[in-house]
């Protein structure tokens, strides 16, 4: 476990640094970083001009300007936004706890939606239940999910006036957002439990089970369930990388004020500063979510404890 | 002999007549998304022939109108035109040619790119394998909309940046199942002569190990075009994928969000496009690795 454990950690730190380290290197290929803060007419003052250089640390080697640059970002220091001069860490943390309340209503759906859906449909296989579940399994995976966004908006926010079409506070704000961003990593919930349902299913010890004569119920929740439950966890890593990509996409659609409208305005605005402080902030938030689902997963299956 | 003692007589399949055999022939081959494929590979190569008006050019005059079912539809904009008139029927199949060649395009060197890390990483094993393994990890784990974002924001979005960010991502998948099956194919008693005959490892590889994997290549290319069809039009939609005025699917779906109140078809039509293709792909991708596997059908 502890083995597990410290490798799955180093693991998650070097895929922080990594990201870093490609941010950084991205960072530098933009062209001179003073050219962010300064115009092109600067060269024109060559003092000036190397007095920014000298300040910023551009005459040290690149890995010292690294080193650097990574010890201001874990102390706080980003820089300033381009657009407004606001303290970059500051205008991007503000913004973390809206992204997490829709990864969190993402997340609740698909585990609440995919997963019993799998199990249906894996239990009464081959019946209108397993191709309800297969069929939205396919969809899950097939449509767009920007696309699915709009159709929910003319349907139930144009059509129906159910749901509001954007903005947040009440709970109607959340349905449809958390149903898209939950919507792919529901149909990978289902498919995932649906296949580890049917293989627990056809186990050794189901069969015995029901040879003793134990219920069709007690066998799906007491036996199958519990082996077959740990399969959705294996995929935290790939689950949280698409509630990344995904919230970007349901922020912009449903206007939530979170990070990832930030960093896709910072691209338009070419706010540099503000885009790397949202990109790391994602890096490190799904990274430690990743490894959350990883630590749950070890504590569930005593097969990866001890191995 | 009483019937009811004769248990093991075999059930008479009766032979399935009329509606239930085309049926039957439907569920045994995948008409359906072949055929999709073949109307989009067709509009895409003769967009600029037959595709009825110009796809950037647009006619005020015409703006908003309705596809053809609707009320105020006309025969002349079958799909309907958008907020600046454009023909969404002609734009969609110029926008076929872009998303299509673009899918297309990636596909190959991620292909390419994954088969060959794959299989050098399955055949060496080791640190080589330890490196090539990590670098997968590495396209999974980070989200590629972002990486994307990073990217487009440095050299900006074109074409060419778009192939590079997709293709880096895309090879990570065909790598690890190239490796698994070659894992498997090394073990083989033709590769140990080969070996002991004195062939090079580029040989082996080449010559012995991935003609063994291609129906995998296959199966995991087509599944893998659906996901860079959706990973192309998310990147449109949002505005730094193809950038404009080509018609790209994504970011037809994008212009029509400002008129889904009064004009929803600008929007709906194109990602209906969107969805079909990456549903025909992704039976297809199944049917085939039924067909060409069955060992695969439980990933």
């Amino acid at each position: 476990m502890r083995q597990f454990l410290a490798r799955r950690l180093f693991y998650s730190l070097w895929t922080i640094l990594l990201s870093s380290m490609i941010v950084f290197a991205l960072s530098r290929m933009s062209g001179d970083p003073r050219l962010l803060y300064l115009t092109e007419y600067s060269h024109l003052e060559p003092e000036r001009w190397e007095a920014w250089g000298k300040a910023m640390g551009l005459d040290k080697p690149l890995p010292v300007q690294y080193l650097i640059w990574l010890g201001k970002a874990v102390t706080g220091d980003w820089g300033q936004s381009i657009v407004n001069g606001r303290p970059a860490f500051e205008a991007v943390m503000e913004r973390v706890p809206v992204t997490m309340q829709m990864t969190a209503g993402g997340f609740v759906f698909a585990a609440v939606f995919g997963i019993p859906l799998g199990i249906v449909s894996a239990v009464y296989r081959g019946t209108l239940w397993d191709y309800i579940g297969r069929t939205f399994a396919i969809l899950g995976q097939s449509l767009p999910a920007f696309w699915l966004a709009i159709v929910f908006i003319v349907v139930f926010s144009v059509q129906l006036g159910w749901l509001p079409t954007s903005g947040r506070g009440t709970i109607q704000h959340f349905i449809m957002p958390s149903v898209i961003l939950g919507w792919l990593a529901a149909a990978g919930f289902l498919r995932l439990t649906r296949s580890a349902m049917l293989d627990v299913m056809d186990s050794e010890f189901v069969k015995f089970a029901r040879a003793k004569g134990v219920g069709k119920m007690t066998i799906v929740w007491k036996h199958a369930l519990r082996n077959a439950i740990i399969a959705p966890l294996t995929f935290g890593g790939l689950l949280m990388a698409g509630f990344a990509t995904g919230s970007v996409i349901t922020e912009t659609i449903f206007a939530w004020p979170g990070i990832g409208v930030l960093a896709l305005n910072a691209v338009f605005n070419n706010d540099f500063p503000i885009l790397v402080g949202a990109v790391l902030v994602f890096a490190v938030i799904y990274v430690v979510a990743a490894f959350l689902i990883d630590v749950l997963y070890a504590v569930v299956d005593p097969r990866i404890r001890y191995s | 002999m009483a019937e009811q003692d004769n248990q093991f007589a075999y059930v008479e399949l009766k032979p399935k007549t009329g509606i239930l055999q085309v049926f039957e022939q439907f569920r045994r081959w995948p008409v359906i998304p072949v055929a999709i494929l073949f109307i989009l590979v067709f509009a895409a190569i003769t967009a600029p022939f037959l595709a009825p008006y110009h796809p950037v050019r647009g006619d005020l005059r015409e703006r908003g109108t309705p596809p053809i079912w609707q009320e105020g539809g006309s025969v002349d904009h079958i799909l309907g035109t958008d907020h600046q008139g454009r023909d969404i029927l002609s734009r969609m199949m110029h926008g076929a040619r872009v998303s299509l060649t673009f899918a297309a395009m990636t596909m190959a060197i991620g292909v390419a790119l994954g088969a060959l890390l794959g299989a050098v990483s399955g055949y060496f094993g080791g640190h080589v394998d330890e490196v090539i393994m990590r670098l997968v990890d590495l396209t999974n784990a980070l989200p590629f909309l972002l990486a994307a974002l990073v990217v487009v924001s440095v050299f900006g979005a074109s074409f060419r940046t778009l192939l590079i960010i997709l293709s880096l991502f895309a090879w990570g998948g065909y790598a690890r199942q190239v490796r698994g099956e070659v894992l498997q194919l090394k073990e083989m008693d033709y590769v140990a002569l080969a070996k002991v005959a004195g062939a090079s490892p580029i040989r082996i590889i080449w010559k012995h190990l991935l003609p063994g994997v291609t129906n995998t290549l296959i199966v995991v290319a087509t599944l893998g075009t659906g996901q860079i069809i959706l990973a192309e039009s998310t990147l449109s939609f949002l505005g730094v994928g193809i950038p404009p005025p080509n018609p790209a699917w994504g970011s037809m779906v994008a212009d029509g969000r400002n008129y889904i109140e009064t004009a929803w078809w600008i929007a709906i039509i194109p990602g209906v496009g969107i969805g079909l293709t990456v549903l025909a792909l992704n039976f297809l991708g199944d049917w085939l690795r039924d067909y060409l596997d069955p060992r695969l059908r439980q990933i």
